[in-house]
């Protein structure tokens, strides 16, 4: 298994979305690699396929699962994880990402990405669950924050659960700091804290997105152009912990200009450029 | 303790409402229904209404998106017509059957359609011509056997079709659909709207959809009535004699128009044959 230090440093990427597959061809030269949604490419046609070959012949490619559901209770489904392994193969993927969460369980198919009952336990139980799947797939599997909304009281805090599990297993982790922006808002915390308490050293790559506000609670819309505070926070992070890898998360209301977009991934990229040592 | 019930009760409670304010008005209910031990009672009971609510609407937003991709028309003209009332019940049912998964999304197209179908007196007219017709769109857009199809005859370009003798049983490719309609879905504007439906002059028939390799849109073609109902019977079962007997009986000029139309389709490779 590769140590996550000796990860290749991807750099600046774009979320590949079939809406702007020709734009992003078009562009590879301003954009250094693409994440691609697993569960797009999973079970995928034929076609499906070809697309990804074709992404794959001109950008490194990581997978992002949206699916896996690691928090349902019992192990992950078996052909899910044999049609990940070959996925990673597939593009040669140097690690694949999924969410801290679960998204289903006594047969509700859910959809969306659920916060967990954060608890010391969980946080082994998950870790070791993590580091299974991990070896199962055969590269380094790197673990996200959600948005999440339901406020349940936990024994443990978000930053805590994360630091509690980082314990049990050798994942990395995938913050994507407009959840962490959207989240320290909506519940009242500081963003800064939660930096504090997890191991940053772990971060292997970021989110970048902007999203909306309705009723004062931010929502994680990937609509709309990353936002200031979450520029001050990449730039807090980058402080902190070296980077592989940052990318810019769009899934709808794209930008007539598509230099909108790679204006973003120039940004990151320059962010990333100005924090790495000399 | 914190078990699997507690993720069951919850999942449930995210994805119901009345659950929901039995959750802080009988709590008891929730707890017997699930099996809750009292930690995992109280820790589900810990969390806002407020928040549950919002990703209640998330939750049922998502399953909204999937039908808007695979049925864009249908949902437009669904939205105009009801403000997604009829919709918002279809989902609310969905989102509690586990044959339903977000996993594979396109799944839940095929389903609304059916589901669509039983409500027909509530539904505006002519719209399941529609929906059968987007669905084909769609369908043929996830379907693996579909895309090898076109791909095989993308590259065998310009082969002969298959010979049509009377004890061969020919099938429609996996490249193509047929959907009957009452209207000519193909003259509907672009963006439909309700008036648009109710004002489409009746045209019995249907259209003929083909995969082209490579394009997202399929090819169209619009077909009669005798022709839908010759297609929709080439299922590989029937024998072409067993076909002509069903759609034309003993009237030999319907026999031969019908065998010619079939010698036509199997010529565009719309046709394959099984022999025994
Ligand atoms: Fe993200």
């Amino acid at each position: 298994m590769t140590p996550l230090h000796d990860l290749p440093h991807l750099g600046s990427g774009l979320g590949y979305r079939r809406e702007i597959h020709q734009p992003t061809m078009e562009h590879r030269d301003r954009i250094d690699w693409l994440e691609v949604i697993s569960e797009h490419y999973l079970f995928a046609s034929v076609q499906g396929r070809e697309r990804l070959a074709e992404l794959s012949a001109a950008f490194p490619i990581v997978p992002h699962g949206i699916e896996m559901s690691i928090g349902t209770p019992g192990e992950v489904d078996e052909d899910y994880l044999d049609a990940l392994a070959a996925l990673v193969e597939e593009i040669d993927a140097p690690y694949f990402s999924d969410h801290l969460c679960f998204t289903r369980a006594g047969g509700v198919s859910l959809g969306s990405l659920t916060p967990l009952p954060r608890s010391r336990a969980l946080a082994k139980e998950l870790g070791r669950k993590a580091q299974r799947i991990q070896e199962r797939v055969g590269v380094p599997f790197i673990l996200e924050n959600i948005t999440y909304h339901v406020d349940l009281r936990t024994e443990l805090t978000e930053a805590e659960f994360i630091a509690e599990l980082c314990e049990h297993c050798e994942c990395g982790l995938l913050l994507d700091l407009t959840n962490l922006h959207t989240n320290a808002r909506n519940h009242g915390y500081d963003a800064a804290g939660f930096l504090d308490a997890i191991p940053t050293e772990r971060v292997v790559q970021v989110h970048l997105a902007g999203g909306t506000e309705a009723h004062e609670t931010l929502l994680d819309s990937h609509s709309s152009p990353v936002p200031e505070p979450v520029w001050a926070l990449f730039d807090e992070l980058l402080r902190r912990a070296p980077l592989k890898a940052s990318l810019i998360e769009r899934d709808q209301d794209f930008p007539d200009d598509f230099g909108e977009l790679l204006g973003e991934v120039e940004r990151a990229r320059s962010a990333m450029r100005a924090a790495a040592p000399a | 303790m914190i078990g699997p019930a507690f993720y069951e009760a919850y999942a449930n409670v995210l994805v119901s409402q009345s659950l929901l304010i039995a959750l802080y008005r009988d709590p008891d209910r929730v707890r017997t229904t699930y099996g809750l031990n009292a930690d995992e009672l109280e820790l589900l009971r810990s969390a806002s209404p407020a928040t549950i609510q919002l990703s209640q609407g998330i939750i049922r937003g998502k399953r909204h998106a999937v039908l808007e991709q695979s049925l864009p028309q249908t949902m437009a003209v669904l939205r105009e017509f009801d403000g997604y009332r009829l919709v918002g019940t279809y989902v609310d049912d969905a989102l509690l059957r586990p044959d339903l998964d977000m996993l594979r999304p396109a799944t839940h197209g095929t389903d609304f359609v059916a589901w669509l179908t039983r409500q027909e007196a509530r539904i505006p007219p002519r719209l399941l011509d529609l929906a059968r017709f987007e669905l084909a769109i769609a369908d043929l857009r996830s379907d693996n056997a579909a895309a090898s199809a076109a791909r095989d005859k993308a590259v065998t370009a310009g082969a002969g079709g298959a010979d049509l003798g009377g004890e061969a049983r020919p099938w429609m490719t996996a490249d193509v659909r047929v959907v009957a309609a009452s209207i000519d879905v193909l003259a509907l504007p672009a963006e439909t709207t309700l008036a648009a439906l109710a004002a489409a002059p009746p045209r019995p028939g249907g259209v003929l959809l083909r995969k082209v390799w490579d394009q997202p849109r399929p090819l169209f073609h619009r077909i009669g009535v005798a022709t839908v109902e010759l297609l929709l019977r080439c299922d590989g079962r029937h024998t072409v004699d067993q076909l002509l007997d069903q759609v034309a009986g003993d009237d030999a000029g319907h026999r031969e128009g019908a065998l010619a139309t079939l010698r036509g389709l199997a010529g565009l490779t719309v046709l394959s044959v099984t022999r025994e």
